[in-house]
């Protein structure tokens, strides 16, 4: 129950207990109520009012599988809002096993400077000079921060983006492997990182002082019955341990919802040389890794090791939406080429997303031409030396649209949309307009009810109340530290119980079978309460404009879903 | 008779050895026969798949024509 404060611009780092206002929360619940009550909402992002705030869920730590989540949470220079950017890896679980609930890092270090913060296995945190490490991408920091810290860690840090302040950085963190290659992505969290004068966080995986756990006996058994429904679950137990998550590249495809050349076909023509079955083969053909653990305690095994015709190391994990965003929205049907794109986003420390939509929106401008990936690697290289052209891609779509006066901005808030177009899947394209943190596929995916047939993808019913419930479920489980993917096989009565039952376990407090959905909704009314400080209005709820006006082929519809009801969403 | 042509994803198309993802795997139906007579002949009857012909997910009572091209997939959550 220990928070950790470091005061960037004094250098001082000190520890106390966590104050009675935030005992019993945890992840998104906790950054969230941090900024809400510690960040003036009309701040600058970027200046030393802004906090960057690190929390493991309220399961982190424990035995329960699946739980090394992590949130960082600040207000966002990318979308202005309150923002929570969720990482797997290994730190979630590290921080729990040292009994650290959050670390606040605050203020803004003397210009030029630049700083690592150091934890040790006994919890003992402080700040160190990292002047040495200016301008590192993160491969390279990763190894020079393990040689210098020894392989007892585990890493946060940034790369150049996040040095330069690009609203695309991310703030990358390593995976069991220890590569820098899992990704606080969305929000441009990296570019306050490094406006705080923090280059890396380094913390001691053999911690042994973990918060005590209220009644040990009903979790583990609780915790037995979650491992058991994620092994049973079909998705969870045989498709992404096969596939990854990059077996939705079928499926999207198929039902026609797969934006591609910046959001003008609903099927990439290529989508059969980029599919997660492609990829599982190449894979597999060339001696890389399938079924591939990321982060601690998973049983899942979604991740894996993609290499290249030799064996060599590319990139590790190739992931759903980076296929999409370096590949159906650049029109690049090459999954080496891909690959090389997702090893230079986390070398260079960039949100795939944001990053690839913002390729392609310069594409669609016509600076350059789809498919081209020559012309992608270079935008990519662009942005780490930080040239003129670098820095507008680096700082996302929205700032790629202006500079070349282009109307196709796929983005809400200023954050890219993802994987699933909101005209073949109407409500993704809900969650997207109406999310406190800007398009975000992860604060409310309805692609699994699609598939189910429990929804029409492509009719405007009933989609605001299923993005609602979708948001309310997520925001929870944000709070809580389990991977939503993992969270796919709480759909069974006894998962659902079994997550109640590690809640009230871990925190010593009877909760009811509702709480889940209660910490949902708190969590997006306070953040909904300081995005209205900032001054977000219900006008910036809104889709732009294209996706009402231009239709999408195979299907030919528009986003359908009224103004005055997605309004409705926050009405609960 | 007619024949349709099924694509199968994810795990699927190990339960059939002889499976090409590039041709999909012919099926040979009666006139008339629909989705679930599909689904019974592959030995998914009591399976959660999903079912999508022309982009669309189809009914189980959905009637097949010959040449249909039929996509199967398992369930999924979002990535």
């Amino acid at each position: 129950m220990k928070l950790i404060r470091v005061d960037m611009t004094s250098q001082q780092v000190h520890a106390e207990e966590v104050p009675s206002r935030y005992a019993g929360i945890g992840g998104r619940g906790l950054t969230t109520e941090m900024i809400n009550a510690e960040v003036p909402p009309a701040c600058d992002p970027m200046s030393p009012e802004n906090k960057l705030i690190f929390a493991p869920g309220i399961l982190s730590g424990t035995s329960a599988v699946n739980t090394s989540r992590i949130s960082v949470g600040a207000k966002s220079p990318l979308t202005g809002t309150i923002k929570e950017s969720n990482a797997g890896g290994k730190i979630a679980a590290c921080l729990g096993k040292l009994g650290i609930t959050a670390v606040a890092v605050e203020g803004q270090a003397p210009e030029g400077r630049l700083f690592q913060l150091v934890i040790d296995g006994s919890g003992r945190a402080s700040l160190q000079d990292a002047a040495a490490y200016k301008g590192m991408r993160t491969y390279a920091l990763t190894e020079k921060l393990y040689d210098v810290h020894g392989a007892q860690n585990t890493l946060m840090c940034i790369g150049p983006a996040g040095e330069h302040g690009l609203k695309s950085a991310s703030i990358q963190t390593t995976d069991v492997d220890d590569r820098p290659c899992r990704a606080a992505g969305r929000g441009g969290l990296g570019a306050v990182m490094g406006a705080k004068g923090l280059k890396a966080v380094v913390v001691n995986t053999e911690g042994k002082s973990p918060d005590a756990v209220a009644d040990p006996e009903t979790f583990q058994k609780a915790a037995k019955t979650l491992a058991r429904a994620i092994q049973e679950n079909p998705f969870t137990g045989q498709t992404l341990p096969e596939l990854g998550t990059a077996g939705l590249v079928s499926a999207v495809n198929s039902l026609g919802a797969f934006p591609s050349l910046n959001a003008t076909q609903g099927v990439f023509t290529g989508w059969e040389k980029i599919s997660g079955e492609t990829m599982a083969e190449v894979i597999r053909k060339r001696g890389g890794k399938n079924k591939h653990r990321g982060c601690s305690q998973c049983i899942i095994q979604c991740s894996n090791e993609y290499v290249d015709d030799k064996g060599g190391y590319m990139t590790a994990s190739l992931e759903y939406e980076t296929i999409w965003s370096m590949g159906g929205m650049t029109g690049i049907d090459d999954l080496d080429t891909i690959a090389r794109l997702d090893f230079l986003c986390d070398d260079i420390g960039l949100d795939t997303m944001n990053t690839g939509i913002a390729l392609a929106v310069a594409m669609d401008a016509g600076y350059k031409s789809f498919g081209d990936a020559r012309a992608a690697i270079d935008m990519l290289e662009e942005i780490a030396a930080g040239t003129e052209m670098g820095l507008i891609l680096g700082n996302g779509p929205a700032a790629v649209g202006k500079h070349f006066n282009h109307h196709r901005i796929p983005a809400v808030k200023g954050q890219g949309i993802a994987a699933y177009d909101p005209r073949g899947m109407q409500g993704n394209g809900v969650t997207y307009a109406t999310s406190t943190m800007g398009a975000d596929h992860t604060a409310g995916n309805l692609i699994g009810q699609y598939l189910g047939k429990q929804l029409d993808p492509l009719s405007a019913e009933g989609q605001v109340e299923a993005s609602r419930s979708a948001q309310i479920a997520m925001a929870a489980l944000d709070c809580t530290g389990l991977c939503m993917l993992a969270a796919s096989a709480l759909n069974s009565s006894d998962a659902a119980e079994a997550m109640v039952s590690l809640l009230s376990a871990k925190t010593g407090t009877s909760l009811g079978k509702d709480v889940m959905t209660e910490m949902g909704k708190r969590v997006l009314k306070t953040e909904r309460e300081f995005n209205r400080r900032a001054g977000i209005t219900r006008e910036e709820d809104r889709l732009p404009r294209f996706f009402r006006e231009e239709p999408l082929p195979p299907h030919n519809r528009v986003f359908l879903v009224e103004d005055e009801d997605l309004d409705q969403v926050y009405k609960f | 008779m007619i024949t349709v042509t099924v694509y199968l994803y994810g795990t699927l198309p190990r339960r059939f050895e002889d499976y090409d993802p590039k041709q999909g795997y012919p099926v040979a139906l009666d006139q008339g026969a629909d989705i679930s007579d599909l689904l019974g002949h592959l030995g998914f009857a009591r399976e959660n798949v999903a079912p999508v012909i022309n982009g669309i997910i189809a009914d189980r009572g959905r009637k097949l024509a010959d040449g249909d091209r039929v996509r199967l997939f398992q369930p999924v959550q979002g990535g």
